[in-house]
């Protein structure tokens, strides 16, 4: 099978700007370069789900951002059903339905309709279609009313809203970054199944997720690789995943120990 | 267009659940007015030898040249609010998420606010016909017309421009800033350009805005024909011509290197 997303060599270091007392001084010489991915190379079939596992920093919210076209990386290229982002990056963005691990991101004082409408728009669907599919997704999460403001939101309830948003413009690559951390154990459980279920067995969309959850790991994913500064470390396969749940317990622990 | 009216209608929607900024924008027009309209009586009510060339006294004169700047201040200062809003929200990353061109966002980003200021405009012209009654019956509007698209284009290149710096910098705009402090002064929005000494006057030519308040009063006050006005005119399309573009390139390649250091959501 033709891989759909395809990474290599692909890395990014964060320079820090030039603080004033450097420029008052005439001292440019920078603080050391970040280094947040190095040499990161890996590949992903239509259809399938990859999971990125690390510890904290371990570069997963930048990767996603560097598929979503939010960052350019400084080496190496990336393609996305064939395309490559750095020529072809407003097609891909039609491709890509993004969800941030941020609240910001949203109008706070306009309603999540309001706020769906707005973006669906940007993504050429009309606002009929909008709330259809809104008010469809919205039913995976409990309690979750559409009509109030997004400041009144809880934690979780927003990051449902940042869900429904990567997903209501059907995208043929979903890019989610810790997608369950504020939902509930019910809404969490049940659109991890609809993600795998209904998105990738059904529609043959390819999702890629950041998560800190083992579990999620071992239940719903096709592939995972885990990263530590940067860089990668493991890649596991589905039978590993499935099968070997403890093995991937203590692969996994045993990285993010690593030099502590 | 449809992008547009959806940035249009989310702008009114936020602008809208805040309550008093319309009813204060038409007390401040208001009395930035009255205090021209006292500075008038203080002179006199005269028509001075600087103002001879328009045929009308100061008030009618700082009527016109405020009204417009108020206009034209919108293309240089709401691309880089509105861009700084986004961030702060962290909107701006997920609007650039979708495929929609770096034209329309702009467009989309700034309409709003030339409505408002399309709005203000009126007020200034209602207040000046039927408040403080300045005769503003010879005016010319094709060529009224004709001097606020040209002026609007001009200053949203250099509006977009001023975005360019936020995108990058986040805070600290030096165009806005050399925009803000040399404008008033050699623009001829507080007096005619002919009271400053030639030096200053040589500098004023540099600025868009020289032409846009002359072509203004000329218009509303003498009744310039677009012919009349064809010195003013044509610079000021040569400024739209130049600033346009190169604000849209600018600010693409603003986001471009946002990209590169990694700060675009920051603010």
């Amino acid at each position: 099978m033709e891989n759909f997303v395809e990474l290599n060599h692909i890395s990014k270091n964060f320079t820090p700007s030039l603080s004033f007392s450097q420029i008052v001084s005439l001292k440019f010489q920078n603080k050391l370069s970040t280094h947040a991915i190095t040499d990161l190379s890996f590949s992903l079939e239509k259809g399938k789900i990859l999971g990125i596992l690390g510890p904290n920093g371990a570069g997963k919210t930048t990767l996603l951002k560097i598929i979503a076209t939010l960052l350019f990386p400084d080496s190496g290229t990336i393609s996305i059903a064939g395309k490559y982002i750095e020529k072809d990056n407003l097609n891909i963005r039609s491709l890509i339905g993004f969800s941030s691990l941020q609240e910001r991101g949203f109008y706070w004082r306009l309603t999540g309709k309001q706020n769906l409408e707005f973006f669906m728009a940007l993504h050429n669907i009309d606002s009929k279609t909008a709330f259809k599919k809104a008010n469809e997704l919205s039913e995976l999460f409990r309690f979750l009313d559409l009509n109030k403001r997004f400041d009144s939101y809880s934690a979780g309830m927003k990051q449902a809203i940042s869900l429904i948003r990567a997903l209501a413009h059907d995208p043929e690559l979903l890019l989610l970054d810790e997608p369950t951390k504020s939902l509930d154990y019910l809404s969490a459980q049940r659109f991890m199944q609809f993600v795998l279920d209904e998105l990738a067995t059904k529609r043959n969309k390819t999702i890629i997720f950041t998560t800190h959850h083992l579990e999620e790991i071992s239940n719903f994913c096709d592939k995972a690789i885990i990263l530590k500064n940067g860089r990668l470390r493991e890649t596991l396969t589905k039978s590993t995943l499935k099968a070997e749940f403890n093995s991937l317990k203590e692969t996994y622990e045993k990285i993010a120990l690593e030099n502590q | 267009m449809k992008k547009i009216i959806a940035f249009l209608k989310k702008t009114f929607l936020v602008e809208s659940s805040y309550q008093f900024p319309l009813a204060l924008n038409i007390a401040s027009i208001f009395l930035g007015l009255l205090s021209y309209f006292f500075i008038n009586k203080l002179f006199g009510q005269k028509i001075t030898t600087h103002l001879e060339l328009f045929g009308v006294d100061y008030f009618s004169y700082v009527l016109v040249s405020t009204g417009l700047f108020g206009y034209i201040s919108v293309g240089i200062n709401s691309f880089p609010q509105k861009i700084a809003d986004e961030q702060m929200e962290g909107t701006l990353e997920a609007i650039i998420l979708t495929p929609t061109k770096t034209k329309i966002i702009l467009a989309g980003l700034g309409i709003w606010n030339f409505i408002v200021a399309s709005v203000d405009f009126a007020i200034y012209a209602i207040l000046g016909l039927f408040v403080f009654r300045v005769n503003l019956g010879s005016a010319n509007l094709a060529s009224v017309a004709l001097v606020l698209i040209l002026s609007i284009l001009s200053f949203t290149g250099l509006g977009i421009i001023s975005a360019s710096f936020v995108v990058i910098f986040k805070r600290g705009n030096p165009l806005a800033w050399v925009i803000g402090a040399f404008e008033g002064i050699v623009g001829g929005i507080f007096f005619p350009i002919s009271v400053l000494p030639g030096w200053l006057q040589i500098i004023s030519m540099l600025f868009p805005v020289t032409y846009a308040v002359k072509a203004m009063e000329l218009a509303v006050y003498r009744g310039y024909t677009i012919y009349q006005l064809k010195t003013e005119l044509t610079i000021l399309v040569i400024f739209s011509t130049v600033l346009l573009p190169t604000g849209i390139k600018f600010f693409g390649w603003a986001i471009n290197y946002a990209k590169k250091q990694g700060t675009l959501a920051s603010y």
